[in-house]
């Protein structure tokens, strides 16, 4: 039966072929962008390393004190009343910040105040955002360095090509030793691989590489850097400062995904345990603990210190712009559909006399349509795969690459299907639904 | 005639409300991007007001354990030296706040009776010079200005219309984070990229030897290779005795700067491209199989005395009307846009949009319905009847 339907389907594309043109068109670049943009989101969002156990991950990047004081508001209301005018004064008496500061933490404000916490299995504290220049050959290289306790390669499991990365022993040690990415070694060693025990320095310090990972392609400043540096070659006043303001984040693995909220409570119920030192500076602290999506989210479109705010607001125009644009084209297949299948409704007449349902005229028309979905589902995975190279060569994106894998050949697939059903379903039921004495005498058979 | 064309339009609503509600998507989706890409363009296009090209910025950290006397020496000698170089023409400090670097700082004070909401960017008396940013009215900032009673600022252009207006700025008191005077303004001095809008600007003097001016931009000779950075890359870690410090060239920074912008613009103009593509091409589609299904209609038409131009007119007149109906609904959802003010863009953009959407739609369907127009106003009517 499915046979029978395919091969009627592949010679009505091949009657008119004009039409077959516009149908392929449309649908095989909707779906070529449908997989970039899949291609994309999986890159930012999907689980890929460093960031495999993103669902886990929670982090402490900001934190925010307030001086709030107590203020009197007086409002003055004036009413004309019989050509006089009266006034009705409120006090309003509320809190007023005054001042506001919102910065990454210090090491030892994570490091006494935000250990143990209930649910999370590993804990890290680094310091993401220093950079260096180093000359190779009068060839300016800029770079940067992340500064980061031995955890922190628990929390991200970034892809070893070779040697290892330092141990706590090491990092308590201050063990000048350094963690590169393959790109590094290929800036600075002229090749990437065998550059176990070679020396960089850095900041006038030599540093062996003991370590070298694949870089990530995703460009985020926590995980995207050249070096990584065990902490305690920072200098030592950027470990001790007791003010809670400094250059750390900190990085929580919860034991399972459905931990991550307990954790985040955790955070936040630690927070509220702190005597601040100086009131008279600040009185108020926040600590905002998010989950991977919210900060991405909140690094897209801030929204104060909310950032469940701002997860909801990306997420949802996301959603939504991608709706719109996969509406145009779909409206625009509909109608040609719809076009199209008059000139069979001499045939549909026919099997419906013969005591087809209307269901399996629905059916078959929907099939139908899903070949011609798949037929450009397949011209449209051909032109992302291109287009993908393209991008990636042109180093639009800065550092992200965008790959195909099973995961977004499953996603396309879902799409193709989709995006099958629904413009294939309006058509088809207009036919499926005519009137067989209409259908027959509408064409000459 | 319209009237007429109306009522066949009418009989055939179902099939016209797919046409109508598709050019209502197309102007709703056009019309967003075509927003983003006036606004940007008209951004991109208004001067930068400063020079990137040989103009280097060293981000730099200083020992916080010295005390002022030694920074300053240590900060003078510094510029000397590099200012010694015949390849660095001028050099100057500056505070965070530096071209490219996503950071801003903004202030809003309404002490002197009036709202004064404005950015800021420090730096000492050479910074805007070595920038090269042109002062209009007024002067540069100068060393006398350290001694003078009141501290000095420069105001943009756009600050002194929008606050001021026609009144006379030039060396009046103004308050703001204490009381300053106006030596001068300048024209531009976009440094927040090329297509940021320009925005409220007060440059405000600081001494060298302030810790808020931590970076130092040097602008160099024309030509200068770029392995000169090695260089300066050894003067500095010799003075400040520190190697974390980066040199960026304000050129490079631009340039991935604006890609921010540029990489986004381009793409959705590429799919803009294609959805106007795909539907001009259905719609051909579409226009033409239905014209090929009037063909007895226009036959008995044509047999009664009909021209081809009448013909030709109607069938344009028909999807003229659909789509003219679908671009008013948009225009009028698109027009509550700027007039509630929704997001922080100038109007202007909005009714720039508007014009250019619909007339892209329209002349996009006049293309696409003119083709199969003229197809059905050249049926022979013999032809036409006789197959009927």
């Amino acid at each position: 039966m499915l046979k029978n339907y395919f091969k009627l389907a592949i010679k009505v594309l091949g009657r008119r072929k004009f039409f077959t043109f516009i149908s392929l068109f449309g649908i095989s670049f909707t779906l070529m962008i449908l997989m970039l943009i899949t291609a994309f989101l999986d890159n930012e969002l999907g689980p890929n390393a460093p960031l495999s156990e993103k669902d886990r991950m929670v982090f402490m990047s900001r934190i925010k004190m307030t001086l709030e004081v107590k203020d009197t508001i007086p409002l003055v209301d004036s009413t004309l009343v019989d050509g006089i005018m009266r006034y009705d004064t409120t006090y309003d008496y509320s809190n007023r910040n005054s001042s506001t500061s919102i910065s990454s933490y210090s090491y030892s404000f994570l490091d006494k105040y935000m250990r143990k916490v209930d649910g999370a299995s590993v804990e890290s504290i680094y310091s993401p955002g220093s950079s260096f220049d180093v000359f190779i050959n009068n060839n300016k290289l800029t770079l940067s360095a992340i500064y980061t306790d031995a955890p922190y390669w628990s929390v991200y499991d970034f892809e070893m090509l070779e040697g290892r990365t330092y141990q706590p022993q090491q990092v308590a040690n201050q063990a000048q030793v350094v963690v590169v990415t393959d790109k590094t070694a290929r800036g600075f060693f002229g090749r990437s691989a065998n550059v176990l025990g070679e020396m960089i320095e850095l900041d006038g310090k030599n540093y062996e590489v003991i370590g070298v990972v694949k870089a990530p392609t995703i460009n985020k400043r926590f995980v995207n850097a050249d070096v990584f540096i065990p902490l305690t070659n920072l200098n030592a006043r950027n470990l001790s400062d007791e003010s809670f303001f400094g250059g750390f984040e900190g990085a929580f693995l919860a034991s399972d995904a459905s931990k991550v909220n307990r954790v985040k409570s955790d955070l936040v119920r630690k927070s509220t345990l702190i005597t601040l030192p100086n009131p008279e500076e600040y009185n108020t602290l926040t600590v905002m603990p998010m989950d991977y999506k919210e900060r991405y989210a909140r690094s897209i479109y801030y929204r104060g210190d909310d950032p469940k705010k701002s997860a909801r607001i990306v997420f949802g125009s996301l959603i939504g712009l991608l709706l719109l644009f996969v509406l145009l084209p779909t409206l625009n297949l509909v109608n040609v559909n719809i076009s199209r299948i008059i000139e069979r409704s001499s045939e549909i007449g026919v099997r419906k006399a013969f005591g087809a349902h209307s269901g399996t005229i629905l059916f078959q028309f929907v099939f139908e349509n899903i070949i011609l979905t798949f037929l450009g589902g397949i011209i449209g995975f051909v032109l992302a795969l291109v287009l993908i190279q393209v991008i990636n060569d042109s180093g639009a994106l800065g550092d992200a690459i965008l790959r195909f894998n099973f995961r977004i050949f499953l996603y396309s697939f879902l799409i193709c299907l989709f995006f099958g059903i629904l413009s294939g379903l309006i058509p088809a039921y207009r036919m499926s639904k005519m009137q067989i004495a209409k259908a027959l005498k509408q064409n000459q058979l | 005639m319209i009237k007429h064309i109306f009522t066949l339009i009418w009989n055939k609503r179902r099939k016209n409300f797919l046409l109508f509600l598709e050019i209502f998507l197309a102007f709703a989706v056009l019309f967003a991007v075509f927003t983003f890409a006036v606004q940007s363009f008209r951004s991109y296009s208004s001067p930068l007001g400063f020079d990137t090209e040989d103009n280097w910025i060293a981000f730099m950290e200083w020992d916080q354990d010295l005390d002022s006397t030694a920074l300053l020496d240590m900060k003078l000698r510094l510029e000397r030296e590099l200012e010694d170089k015949p390849q660095i023409i001028s050099a100057a400090y500056v505070g965070n706040i530096t071209p490219f670097s996503g950071s801003t700082w903004s202030t809003t004070t309404d002490d002197n009776g009036f709202e004064l909401s404005t950015r800021l960017v420090e730096g000492d008396e050479d910074y805007l010079e070595t920038a090269g940013v042109n002062v209009i009215k007024g002067r540069h900032f100068n060393e006398d200005d350290y001694n003078a009673k009141y501290q000095a600022i420069i105001f943009n252009q756009l600050l002194v219309e929008s606050t001021f207006g026609d009144k006379p700025v030039l060396d009046s008191v103004i308050l703001l984070n204490g009381e300053k005077k106006v030596v001068g303004i300048i024209d531009h001095f976009k440094y927040m990229g090329e297509f940021s809008e320009e925005a409220n600007l007060t440059v405000s003097l600081k001494p060298k030897s302030s810790r808020d001016l931590g970076n130092l931009q040097m602008r160099l000779a024309p030509g200068t290779p770029a392995d000169f950075e090695a260089e300066v890359n050894r003067t500095i870690s010799e003075i400040t005795k520190r190697n974390d410090f980066i040199i960026q060239n304000l050129d490079t920074e631009r340039i991935e700067e604006s890609r921010d912008t540029w990489v986004p613009l381009i793409a959705s103009l590429c799919i803009c491209a294609f959805l106007i593509i795909n539907v001009a091409l259905g719609l051909f589609g579409v226009l033409y199989y239905t014209i090929s299904k009037r063909r007895a209609e226009i036959g008995l038409r044509r047999t009664l005395g009909a021209t081809k131009a009448v013909i030709s007119r109607q069938f344009v007149g028909e999807v003229l009307l659909v789509s003219g109906a679908a671009l008013l609904i948009g225009i009028f959802f698109a027009i509550q846009l700027p007039l509630m003010n929704v997001m922080d863009i100038d109007d202007i953009n909005y009714y720039l949009s508007i014009g250019f959407t619909s007339v892209l739609i329209l002349s996009v369907v006049l293309l696409c319905a003119f083709y199969p127009s003229r197809q059905a106003a050249n049926i022979h009517p013999a032809m036409a009847l006789h197959e009927e």
